[in-house]
């Protein structure tokens, strides 16, 4: 019997940073988590500072918990996919609303039109969320769903591409007029 | 924007993601052109494996390896796995190919539409690499903005770059094709049924060679995907709902793949089923799709070095610090890094990026989501963890198009050469000849159908010999005759010895079909028909004719039978026109009275009808025919002794039906080397052989039988229910080009069937064969019934799979059934006809 491995996790090495400015930070923080708080601080105090001002004493705790909170939430696994975090989901579920649902009609050559397009209600609340919603939530995922994404007949499609098939008989051709020429 | 890349991508929000569709430029044979990249396709052939033990299974994943390693490295790589349908119609046209006798259409027509009505899923293998030798983005841009001002074809390849690729795509294939892999440049027809397929979901047969037309080139890009939160919903032409889709990425693997084991992943696809409510199981078809990359040697130990770096920078720096020990988890990537750089240095140990998603349909969301259940089931029994991918599904199924690239790699997986090509993706059944008559199904994990004729090895110049081998009841019986009549309708001469009475029903169907067919009674009129000195060369006949007589004989004259019949076989073969009755008068006349008892004895047996026929006076009447058709002979009033009883207390009507069973059989094979038989197929199917073996001489006679058979360029069929007798002569064993190896429930024959299967003589194999025809269960809750027909088929190429033999219509099995009521009840309407 042959045995394979998978070194999926082995060869993947989350870095630790164990010290920052001369600070032991004991087990340490992953380094990606580092990069990320990082990130998320300097974004969202943009955002505060835009809004209310400079940090003071009493608004630096709106500066720091929530981009703490939604780091500390964002990187626990993601129920669904252990090989993922929240954080990921939250992101794939902000660009399937915004890019992520886009009909693909002939393989991309032809942009959908709005009555083609799945629409924002729909996207916004996706069925996960729905079911715990404490109201009825047919106007966000109804049952008859059937008709998003037909095909509008209004206007004809106009279509770039062409592929293009060359059959053995021209290859034959083609390679006979190569050997000609050398 | 490279910084919000970095930041997206760390997130897994990789911009791969961002990357348009495929636009696809050039399809040709074994090629794939899109604006961006250039792709050689292949298809694989499934490769015999599920009968396969562990260490010829290693030895071909090694040879697969090693072959990936040559000209695989380092390139992407796209593996796909994708279902059609088995169609009818394509054996229906090419019918005339195989058959040419009688009403071949409508018994081409009736398999047909067996086929149809079977729904087999067909699969194929597609394995595409990357060609970096033509810049298509370039192509693009120059051509498509000053080529169209000058009104040249903008997206059309130029001949030169064609056959660069071409010759590109052929290097590869070469060694592909000499791998266990026997991948060949896909065809035009495949690639584009490939992509229209996605575009679609109708799955359908491929186009046949040559036949896309414009219209379905047009047709290949035209299709509407619309990605909902957690499925696809794919519309046909006319805007509906053609399929819902989903695709699935397997997520997690675990750290040790066994082979045979757990490590098949890609070859199991075809073994998931779901329960439907009625409790019925139903096959769930399941595609995947693959995107990989072998990586070479340097880039394998760069990778191993890296990560040995980053752990032990890690163990030092927790060293240094409050942590004082690094986690368990770095420990071990430490560890396991520095045993790949020694694996990979010494072994050439070969590492593999793999990125495995599977597609799953259905005909609406509820059967999409009970689909998906038994996906994720199916791979989390063996420890593999399939997940669904809501919101990124429109990057998953453009992912998996051919000519697109990886768009999620947060998926990935790293794996050891063996784990990877341990998934066995080539893997599967299959066995019997590529054309000729389609006679069943495989049940092996690749379903598909199994074509074989039973004249096939005389074509071939090969072994003419095809054995039937199992109990009684499981089908050997049926399965030969729906053989004979396959030969028959290809224009062969056919003969079936009926020594059970029970081959009336093939003789129906040969002449409801327009082809000419006979059952012969034997009778008084056919009196030394089988006579052995008429049937076989005068140099071994005296000893055959002495073999037939001795067994003739009564016990307490056998001590001298052997003796005297052998002298005055001699003394008659010598004459003009030797017989065997000039034997018996031979014997008769002798001075020794023990001698003439003997001869006065046979003499009274050879005035039996039975006894007539092989040692009676000839009266010149042939019993055969000679011409094609299907030349069946009834035996009347034959007393077969029993497979177990003791030859020593055989009777005189079983000793005289067992001497008619030789003699026919001798008769069947001399009429089949008639001149007018020439150059005509021919096959000769000997029920009961076993029978014949339960004589010391009898292996010999059979021995005998297949050498002539050979000799004769005649075909034979041998069915019988002693594996361990026909296993014991070597030279008829040598003779057997295929074997169909029926359920068998001892050890000692199943151990001989295992051996002329040339598979392990080991429990795996016993209890394979033990289980097969283990009754079936149709779902209504009914008596669980006898799986007949089903059995392992041991081809010519030397390929086993397990077969299931079917009838092209209801009412062939009906009239081809050897149910005794239903031989009685046909036996009457014959009568009364």
């Amino acid at each position: 019997m042959a045995i394979g491995r998978t070194l999926t996790k082995q060869l993947t090495v989350e870095a630790r940073q164990h010290e920052i400015l001369g600070l032991d930070l004991g087990e340490g923080p992953k380094r990606s988590t580092i990069a990320l708080g990082l990130a998320a601080v300097i974004i969202w105090s943009g955002v505060c500072l835009l809004v209310i001002g400079p940090p003071t004493a009493d608004t630096l705790t709106l500066y720091l918990l929530p981009p703490g909170v939604a780091l500390g939430m964002g990187l626990q696994e993601d129920a669904q996919n252990p090989r993922r975090t929240r954080l990921t989901g939250w992101a794939l579920r902000i660009r399937y609303v915004l890019i992520g649902h886009r009909p693909i009609l002939a393989l991309g050559t032809t942009p959908a039109r709005r009555g083609e397009m799945i629409p924002a209600r729909f996207r916004l609340v996706g069925p996960a969320v729905a079911a715990r919603l404490p109201f009825p939530t047919e106007w966000f995922v109804p049952d008859d769903i059937a008709s998003i994404g037909r095909p509008r007949r209004d206007r004809p499609l106009r279509l770039a591409q062409t592929a293009r098939l060359y059959g053995t008989d021209h290859l034959a051709r083609a390679i006979e007029k190569k050997a000609k020429t050398r | 924007m490279k910084t919000i890349d970095r930041f997206l991508s760390m997130i897994g929000v990789d911009p791969a993601r961002r990357i348009p569709p495929p636009d696809l430029l050039a399809i040709a044979d074994g090629l794939l052109v899109t604006t961006t990249k250039t792709e050689a396709w292949f298809e694989v052939r499934t490769s015999n494996t599920d009968l396969a033990d562990p260490d010829t299974l290693e030895t071909e994943i090694r040879q697969v390896i090693r072959t990936a390693g040559k000209i695989l490295t380092d390139k992407d790589c796209h593996l796909k796995v994708v279902w059609g349908t088995v169609d009818g119609a394509a054996y229906a046209e090419d019918a005339h190919t195989v058959f040419r006798a009688g009403m071949w259409q409508e018994w081409a027509g009736m398999t047909a539409a067996r086929i149809d009505e079977l729904n087999l899923p067909d699969r194929h293998i597609l394995l595409g690499v990357e060609l970096d030798a033509f810049d298509g983005r370039v192509f693009a841009r120059t051509r498509t903005q000053t080529g169209a001002m000058l009104g040249m074809e903008p997206r059309r390849v130029p001949d030169g770059d064609l056959v660069r690729l071409l010759g590109q795509v052929k290097q590869i294939g070469r060694s592909l094709q000499s791998s266990p892999l026997r991948a060949r440049p896909a065809s035009a027809e495949v690639l584009a049924w490939s992509i229209a397929r996605e575009q679609y979901r109708t799955a359908g047969a491929i186009a046949r060679h040559g036949s896309i037309q414009g219209a379905a080139l047009a047709h290949l890009t035209r299709g509407r995907v619309v990605p909902f939160h957690d499925h696809l919903r794919i519309h046909g032409t006319d805007g509906s709902v053609a399929a819902y889709a989903a695709v699935l990425a397997l997520a997690d693997f675990p750290e040790e793949l066994d082979v045979p084991g757990n490590g098949e992943w890609l070859r199991t696809l075809s073994e998931i089923v779901r329960i439907d409510e009625t409790g019925a199981e139903l096959p769930v078809i399941v595609d995947a799709s693959v995107r990989f990359r072998v990586l070479s040697r340097q880039q394998s130990l760069k990778l191993a070095e890296r990560t040995r770096t980053a752990a032990k920078e890690q163990r030092q720096s927790a060293a240094k610090h409050a942590a004082g020990e690094t986690s368990t988890d770095i420990e071990d990537s430490e560890q396991v890094a520095e045993e790949l750089v020694s694996d990979i240095r010494r072994q050439g140990l070969m590492l593999v990026n793999a990125h495995p998603r599977l597609l799953i349909t259905g005909s609406s969301r509820d059967e999409l989501a009970a689909n998906i259940d038994a996906v994720i089931s199916h791979y989390a029994g063996r420890g593999i963890t399939a997940v669904t991918c809501p919101d990124e599904q429109r990057d998953l199924w453009l992912e998996q198009l051919p000519g697109d690239a990886l768009r999620v790699p947060d998926l990935g997986h790293i794996q050891e050469d063996i784990a990877f090509f341990g998934s066995l993706f080539w893997g599967g059944s299959t066995v019997g000849d590529t054309t000729g008559p389609v006679r069943g199904y495989l049940t092996g994990s690749t379903p598909g159908l199994f074509r074989f004729s039973a004249i096939g090895g005389a074509k071939r110049g090969d072994a003419t010999t095809t054995a039937l081998l199992g109990r009684s009841g499981r089908g050997k019986t049926v399965a030969g005759m729906l053989l004979e009549l396959d030969a028959a309708f290809a224009g062969a001469w056919t003969c079936m010895p009926d020594f059970k009475g029970d081959s009336g029903g093939v003789v129906d169907v040969a002449q409801q079909l327009g082809l000419p067919a006979d059952l012969i009674r034997i009778g008084a009129e056919h009196a030394g028909a089988a006579d052995l000195f008429g049937s076989i060369p005068l140099s071994d006949a005296p000893l055959q004719v002495t073999r037939q007589l001795t067994l003739l004989a009564p016990g307490n004259m056998r001590q001298i039978a052997e003796t005297a019949c052998l002298d005055a076989a001699n003394r008659v073969a010598g004459t003009i026109r030797p017989t065997t009755a000039a034997v018996i008068d031979d014997l008769t006349r002798a001075a020794d009275p023990d001698t003439a008892r003997l001869g006065h004895a046979l003499l009274n047996l050879a005035g039996t009808p039975l006894g007539a026929i092989v040692a009676g006076r000839p009266t010149g009447r042939t019993v055969l025919r000679r011409d094609p058709g299907v030349w069946n002979i009834q035996l009347p009033g034959l007393v077969l002794p029993s497979t177990e009883s003791n030859p020593d207390t055989w009777d005189a009507s079983q000793r005289v039906s067992l001497a008619a069973m030789r003699g026919i059989t001798m008769h069947a094979l001399h009429v089949s080397s008639d001149p007018q038989l020439r150059g005509m197929p021919k096959l000769i199917f000997v029920p009961e052989v076993h029978r014949m073996l339960r004589t010391d001489d009898g292996r010999d006679f059979l021995d005998q039988v297949a050498r002539m058979g050979r000799a004769f360029d005649a075909s034979l069929l041998l069915d019988s229910q002693d594996a361990d007798g026909i296993a014991g002569i070597e030279g008829l064993v040598e003779q057997l080009s295929t074997v169909f190896a029926f359920q068998m429930t001892t050890a000692r024959q199943q151990d001989a069937l295992a051996e002329l299967l040339h598979l392990p003589i080991d429990d795996s194999t016993r209890t394979l064969i033990r289980e097969l025809a283990a009754p079936t269960d149709d779902g209504d809750g009914g008596e669980p019934s006898l799986r007949k027909g089903h059995c392992i088929m041991r081809d010519w190429r030397d390929q086993a799979a397990t077969v299931q033999f079917d009838y092209p219509a209801a009412w062939v099995a009906d009239a081809l059934s050897t149910n005794a009521d239903r031989t009685a009840a046909a036996a009457e309407e014959r009568t009364a006809a």
